[in-house]
């Protein structure tokens, strides 16, 4: 706790650092050097930044702690978010894990598969993080990697969806809110207005009326609450909801709207059943002028064109289960 | 396995059905547009009961030219599905004529049969999701036809257009947004003419007959015109539409289309798609053969029926959306009131400072 008081803010001003700190291979701390910046490697070892230019100026090399044989490069050391570096290792393996294993509930049978899943997952975390059986472990993750990729990209789009829509749902919040709050300063304002008016009309009252006082105050005090209700009941009920934003798309077409086009994933089959010859008989396509030719026509993309769609789709047959 | 272009299309996602869905969904589309329609007719009678009561000369002078036919709400005998369907076939078969009224230059140039052709699928389209009950078909099949002579990149100037149908051009312009919508924004259509076309082409590799080919092709391009008005585009495909009228039109002429062409086509697929296949073209055979259009006579009677049961929200002279205009004047009356006092006040305020 104390380190925590007494620490320095670190460059990003993400959190403090301990004051004792050392850098393990110049031995360095941070009582000499203010300003020591300790990154991390890929191995979960520390060192400090001017340790870093110095050992890796010459391109990629060993780790220079003991015991650890990893070829490291200048471009993979980052600055940690957690003190602890298991716990940084640990955050950063299920980051990783997570972009690949993100399978839903909704994706299993039964409530068994997911936890069996789950449990798969925890294993694959603590194997790696206390590297048991690592080349095996890799291996497994790779192929879960091949054999849902669909599913994996489906999700990560849903995920990506779901990022989008609670971002709309704050921001809509968080103008509501600014909203309600200028309604209300305005409010205030008017009132306090109205309340000089009236206290101007009453003395204007009180010297030039013949009235008795306290009847002027009386009557003037009846239409002044009468007022203040009726100010009050201007309070709009708007359902301001999010729901507006999506006006116009039933669920099916929102779900369209946000499928991104895959250029890889989208070759499509050749449509076989045709052969094209050079000429036919027709007499229903213009000749050929010369227009057309300056433009690149040619009758054989008109061909080609009508016997496809001759032949494209003939062996669908819509069953009633996968219809819309 | 690889995806075949054509499931991408917006016809094949979102427009294909199977026959059995294709009469749910008009069957739920009908009776939620019957409800609907029933409360706002119960609405309406009540309030041109209240504006009978009150009987102040304001009112009395209204009531004139109350639009809507003043009949019970229990008594309305609202139009079954067949019957929306019998009328919206009658309308569609008025559309190659009403494009037959407009100069020739247009109709050669313009008015094709694709324009004609895609003009009838989005009337089909839209009262998948509609009801005669809310759009008349005679309004739907000018806008329609206006907005297929644009998706077919033909597109005839509004001027011309409503020269020869008799529609003020705005309510053209206020219905293409709601057919569009209805549509769904997709406006690209797939029809067999050019699956037929590419059959009229391949048999050429079969059969030497030019002559006769020609005569198959263009008494199958009558038969997909006749398919237009069938609900084949829902359940089939457009080759498989060009085939099974190209099958047809070789029975009707006593041709052994089997033996000269598709025995060859087909002998490399397997067996059961082939099967599947034949019996599909037999499916729509039928469908084409057994079709019958509406005539005049019963669309008439239908008609008749339909000015009874119209939904009174969407007559400009009926008491309800009198009642909305009204309804919607007072808001704009009140925040214009609010505005002005307002700027009254500012204008006190500004005034104030040299007093």
């Amino acid at each position: 706790m104390t380190s925590r008081l007494t620490g320095t803010k670190t460059p990003n001003g993400k959190g403090f650092q301990d004051p004792d700190e050392e850098c393990p291979v110049c031995r360095n701390t941070r009582y000499l050097t203010p300003n020591m910046r300790l990154l991390v490697s890929e191995c979960y070892h520390k060192m400090c930044q001017s340790c870093i230019d110095r050992l890796f100026a010459n391109g990629a090399t060993e780790c220079p702690i003991p015991g650890c044989k990893k070829t490291l490069r200048k471009i993979s050391f980052v600055e940690p978010t957690f003190e602890d570096l298991s716990v940084e290792k640990e955050v950063r393996i299920r980051k990783r894990l997570a972009s690949q294993f993100n399978k839903r509930r909704e994706d299993f049978n039964s409530p068994k598969e997911y936890n069996d899943y789950l449990e798969m997952v925890e294993q694959l975390v603590w194997n790696l993080n206390n590297d048991i059986d690592p080349e095996r472990t890799k291996a497994r993750i790779e192929s879960f990697a091949l054999e849902n990729k669909e599913i994996i990209a489906k999700n990560a789009r849903k995920q990506s969806e779901e990022e989008e829509w609670a971002s709309r749902v704050q921001d809509n919040e968080r103008k509501k809110k600014q909203k309600n709050f200028e309604e209300y300063t305005n409010k205030l304002a008017e009132e306090k207005k109205a309340k000089e008016a009236h206290k101007a009309e009453v003395i204007e009252l009180l010297a030039n009326s013949t009235e008795s006082a306290k009847l002027i105050l009386k009557k003037r005090g009846i239409a002044r609450e009468r007022s203040n209700i009726r100010s009050q009941d201007s309070i709009d009920n708007d359902n301001g909801g999010i729901g507006e934003l999506w006006i116009g798309l039933d669920k099916v077409s929102q779900e369209e709207e946000t499928q991104e086009f895959d250029p890889i994933a989208s070759e499509y089959m050749d449509i076989d059943h045709y052969t094209l010859k050079d000429k036919y008989y027709d007499t229903y396509l213009p000749s050929l002028s010369q227009i057309m030719r300056a433009g690149g026509y040619n009758p054989r993309f008109t061909y080609e064109r009508s016997l496809q769609s001759a032949f494209s789709g003939i062996f669908s047959f819509t069953k009633s289960e996968e219809s819309l | 396995m690889m995806k075949e272009l054509y499931t991408e299309t917006s016809q094949y996602r979102n427009w294909r059905f199977s026959k059995a869905k294709l009469l749910e969904t008009r069957e739920k589309n009908h009776t939620l547009a019957i409800e609907r329609v029933k409360k706002k007719v119960l609405e309406e009678s009540l309030l041109q009961k209240q504006i009978l009561e009150t009987s102040s000369p304001a009112y009395s002078e209204q009531t004139e030219n109350v639009g809507s036919p003043r009949v019970n709400p229990s008594e309305i005998e609202y139009l079954t599905l067949e019957d929306e369907l019998a009328l919206c076939n009658f309308y569609e078969t008025r559309i190659p004529p009403m494009a037959n009224c407009f100069p020739k230059e247009v109709i050669e140039n313009k008015l094709t049969d694709k324009v004609k052709a895609t003009a009838i699928t989005f009337v089909k389209r839209f009262y998948l999701r509609n009801t005669v009950m809310d759009y008349h078909p005679k309004e739907i099949i000018v806008t329609c036809l206006f907005l297929a002579a644009k998706v077919e990149h033909s597109f005839v100037a509004i001027e011309e257009f409503t020269k020869v149908v008799k529609l003020p051009k705005e309510t053209i312009f206020e219905l293409e947004v709601v057919v569009s919508k209805s549509l769904r924004y997709e406006y690209t259509v797939h029809h067999p003419y050019l699956a037929s076309f590419g059959l009229f082409l391949d048999m050429q590799s079969f059969i030497k007959d030019n002559s006769k080919i020609k005569f198959l092709y263009e008494k199958s391009l009558e038969l997909i015109n006749k398919s237009l008005y069938t609900d084949c585009m829902f359940i089939y495909q457009p080759s498989q539409i060009a085939l099974a009228t190209l099958r047809i039109a070789a029975r009707q002429d006593n041709f052994d289309l089997e033996k000269t062409y598709l025995r060859f086509k087909f002998k490399s697929d397997p067996k059961e798609n082939v099967i599947e296949l034949y019996k599909i073209l037999d499916e729509i055979e039928s469908i084409i053969n057994s079709h019958v259009n509406t005539t005049v006579e019963q669309a008439k009677s239908i008609d008749a029926r339909l000015h009874k049961c119209k939904n009174p929200e969407k007559n400009p002279n009926s008491a309800i959306s009198k009642k909305r205009r009204r309804e919607k004047e007072e808001r704009e009356e009140i925040d214009r009131r609010k505005k002005k006092k307002l700027d009254d006040e500012y204008q006190k305020d500004i005034s104030k400072i040299f007093d």
